[in-house]
């Protein structure tokens, strides 16, 4: 295997780096009979899944266990997938050259909706049935997780067990099944039986759904006794005692995030309607700072990194912030560590606190509005406002950056064109600000560029009800952006609205998506996530021969009565609570967030998240 | 102090490019806390100079670095192989005193194994036979700057050879300059010979670069 891949693939692809692993800090070990061999699979080329902080925790968390190796796989790119299936080179792990249908278990991250199809790519690519329904008792057991794990119908013909929620606990008592499993002590059936029994596990093949006439879900339950009819959520309680690893790989080539990634809390404070994230995670459970800068500290010390990223939903509603950024200035101001921030907010704290990590390159500040007008910003509830906004602006160019990235949607719920128009008024004020500062402190040049998303609508958010705009209608709003855009110093960028109806339809899908998903491996589709490589006739192509409507899914109205696809899962968030706060939608009425005043989501009232709230 | 140091890019190392190994040396200077010096500016990068690149792909025994660095050499050499990744080890280092040459100015010569993996030893055996025979036909022409091109190329190869490696694979060996403002690498050696010594050779070969040679 190893000569086969050095002689027939590294040196026939562009970038031989991704597939070689042996990065300083990877995980080996000597096999053994009693040791579970579980494969993390990243559905994405290697840049992008080793800048992922979920697998860096579960990669090191499971090869800190005596009896699991945990070794990467990940998707390889056209040109080694084209060279792979001429050579019959099997997909294989970075560590060992293993061929993945030789391990235990695969675990894939589903970390975007289209991923899918690399998922199904890597299985066949591994010489693995895509179906569950398919494989054998000598085929390994393929789990997923991530985001999209929480709306995981679409998957649930292909993938065996679904971890819901945070993963550092549940995949302990998993992977102890498993070795059960191995060791013969189970059967498959067993194994999925006893896995359905632990909070955060979902096994779609224990469930039956029935349709009504109109395409909506008549009926989703268990089809034994004893299997819970609501799978909860995991969550980790207590931040400061939850591994999390100090020794990340340091790869050898260069990745999207190529820098120590800190986490420094989970949920968020801010309830924005249309964010998934702020839903699915809550409550917020911050990191003690002084967990997060030993933690730092260690994983400078044993990666040779220069550069750490503090990372979370939104960074600057982490009140120690600012200690942690001057502990990193005192104390590496002649290692050249540099602080990077990925999420700062509108207000004056952010632009403080990125001046003080940016003394010496200028480069640009990132922002998202999402809106163009106050009352859209209400509908979403952002909460920020022109005053904010201005505000920040005005600071931004007095410290003497030029280039400002504002990022909005479009397609929000209760949307007019007007609001569209609006996002150039937000980008015509900052412009203003820029003019009013003076000329000896403000940057030479300057230019705003506003990149404008789809609105996907997300499963778990108050929004989860409505219909996405059709790709005509997009088209048409993004025409009319454009059009109204006079000023060269400002520059827009939009999504491709035929990948945004895909996410939707995925997103908010149900199991009979399984057929579309098969259809799509069959017509090539691969990286759908990447414009270069995306190609929306075959997908149309899928959809067709699968008899399904993507529309029903992603342009339809659903209501409150109807079951939606994903209702069985329970992230300890009351329906009850987000109907009323898309009845407040409506209405353009704004929810304060959790630190100001708390708006009873119900997941304090969920005695298994009893006291997680602080 | 100014350090010299040679070190080695073999097994998984041979398919990483240049840049890769500059960001391996680094992190590995971190991890081994050895302070180095800066650049001045608005975006400080330590200041590292690595020797030039050989292709992805090769295996080399004789890849250079000088830095200025805050410990002694010996000190230098035992912590980074510490904390350097599998594949890649500094074999030799050489403490330079004030105004030694730096290593661009240093004459070189790279000692070079290309192993082929369909060409016959028998093949490289007539083509060096012909490279021989072309070197006196070329003196005895008169010099016109055809000639004097090919010279160029002829004058920076100092050694050719070939053998069977212990897997039966021709090995065509070559001592090449290595200095940094006349390199001929091994890929424009093979192009010479496929021209005008009728070498009938792939690109089915690994390079190893088994010594450089300081003078």
């Amino acid at each position: 295997m190893r000569k086969l891949i050095e002689e027939k693939l590294l040196l026939n692809v562009q970038k031989p780096g991704r597939y070689i692993g042996g990065e300083y800090n990877s995980v080996q070990k000597e096999l053994r009979e009693d040791m579970l061999r579980f494969a993390f699979a990243f559905p994405d080329i290697y840049e992008v899944g080793m800048s992922h902080v979920g697998l860096k925790i579960l990669y090191h968390l499971l090869n800190e266990q005596e009896n699991i190796w945990c070794e990467r796989v990940f998707a390889p790119w056209i040109d080694a997938d084209a060279v792979m299936k001429k050579e019959n080179i099997p997909l294989f792990s970075l560590e060992s050259y293993t061929p993945i249908k030789e391990f235990d278990v695969i675990g894939f991250t589903l970390q975007y909706e289209m991923c899918y199809t690399n998922v199904l790519n890597m299985l066949a690519l591994g010489g693995i049935a895509l179906r569950g329904k398919d494989r054998a008792e000598s085929d390994p057991i393929i789990i997923a997780g991530g985001p999209c794990a929480l709306s995981p119908e679409p998957m649930a013909d292909f993938i065996d067990m679904f971890v819901i929620g945070e993963g550092e606990e549940v995949i302990l008592e998993l992977t102890a099944l498993l070795l059960q499993y191995k060791k013969g002590e189970l059967t498959k059936q067993e194994l999925f039986f006893r896995a359905s029994q632990l909070q955060g596990v979902y096994v779609p093949s224990l469930y039956e759904v029935s349709y009504h006439a109109n395409g909506t879900i008549e009926r989703f339950a268990p089809k034994i006794a004893d299997v819970p009819i609501k799978v909860k959520k995991r969550i980790i309680r207590d931040m400061d005692k939850v591994y999390y690893p100090t020794n990340p790989i340091v790869p050898y080539i260069q990745i999207v995030h190529d820098r120590i990634t800190q986490e420094i809390f989970r949920g968020c404070i801010r309830g924005c309607r249309f964010c998934q994230a702020g839903f699915v995670y809550r409550p917020v459970r911050d990191k003690s700072k002084e967990t997060v800068i030993a933690q730092i500290e260690q994983s400078l010390a044993s990666t040779g990194y220069d550069e750490v990223s503090l990372v979370s939903l939104s960074s600057m509603d982490y009140d120690p912030c600012a200690d942690v950024v001057e502990h990193m200035i005192a104390q590496h101001e002649d290692d050249k560590i540099s602080v990077a921030l990925p999420s700062l907010r509108m207000d004056g704290f952010s632009v403080d606190i990125a001046r003080k990590i940016q003394k010496v390159r200028k480069t640009g500040l990132t922002f998202a509005p999402e809106a163009g007008s106050e009352r859209m910003r209400s509908v979403i509830n952002k909460g920020i406002c022109e005053e904010d906004i201005v505000k920040t602006a005005n600071e931004v160019f007095a410290s003497g950056w030029g280039r400002m990235k504002l990022y909005f949607m479009m397609g929000l719920p209760y949307e007019e064109d007007e609001d569209i128009l609006q996002i150039l008024d937000v980008a015509a004020k900052v412009l203003d600000c820029y003019y009013a500062t003076a000329k000896e402190q403000r940057n030479k040049n300057i230019a705003i560029a506003l990149s404008v998303a789809c609105f996907v609508p997300k499963p778990h958010t108050p929004f989860q009800w409505q219909a996405q705009d059709s790709i005509a209608e997009f088209q048409r709003k993004q025409r009319l952006l454009k059009s109204q855009k006079t000023n060269r110093k400002i520059t827009i960028s939009t999504h491709e609205p035929y990948l945004s109806a895909l996410e939707a339809v995925f997103a908010l899908g149900d199991r009979r998506l399984g057929r579309v998903l098969e259809e799509t491996v069959k017509n090539g589709c691969i990286f759908d996530g990447w414009d270069e490589v995306f190609d929306y006739e075959k997908w149309v192509d899928a959809f067709e021969k699968a008899g399904i409507d993507a529309a029903f899914y992603a342009n339809r109205q659903k209501t409150y009565e109807e079951i939606l696809p994903w209702d069985f899962i329970d992230t300890g968030v009351d329906k009850d609570f987000l109907i009323q706060e898309n009845e407040k939608a409506k209405e353009a009425e704004a929810t304060p967030n959790c630190r100001r005043q708390c708006s009873g989501c119900g997941i304090e009232d969920d005695e298994s998240y009893r006291g997680f709230c602080l | 102090m100014m350090l010299r140091a040679m070190f080695k890019k073999e097994g998984k190392m041979r398919f990483l490019s240049h840049l890769d190994m500059v960001r391996v040396m680094e992190r590995a200077m971190r991890r081994a806390k050895i302070g180095v010096k800066y650049s001045e500016g608005f975006h400080p990068i330590p200041k590292i100079t690595f020797s030039p690149p050989v292709p992805l792909g090769a295996v080399s025994y004789g890849e250079l670095m000088e830095a200025d660095i805050n410990c002694s050499g010996a000190e230098f050499l035992e912590r980074m192989n510490r904390v350097l990744p599998e594949g890649c080890r500094i074999l030799k280092v050489y403490e330079l005193k004030e105004g030694a040459k730096k290593m661009s100015k240093c004459e070189m010569k790279a000692d070079y194994e290309i192993v082929f993996e369909n060409v016959a030893c028998e093949e490289v055996v007539i083509a060096i036979e012909r490279f021989n025979a072309r070197g006196i036909e070329l003196d005895e022409a008169k010099e016109d700057s055809a000639g004097d091109k090919e010279n160029s190329i002829r004058d920076r190869v100092f050694y050719l050879d070939t053998y069977e490696n212990k897997d039966g694979k021709a090995v065509f060996r070559c001592v090449l300059d290595a200095t940094q403002s006349n390199i001929l690498s091994p890929k424009a050696l093979l192009e010479y010979f496929r021209e005008k010594c009728d070498l009938m050779a792939d690109e089915q070969y690994t390079v190893y670069k088994n010594e450089l040679i300081i003078e």
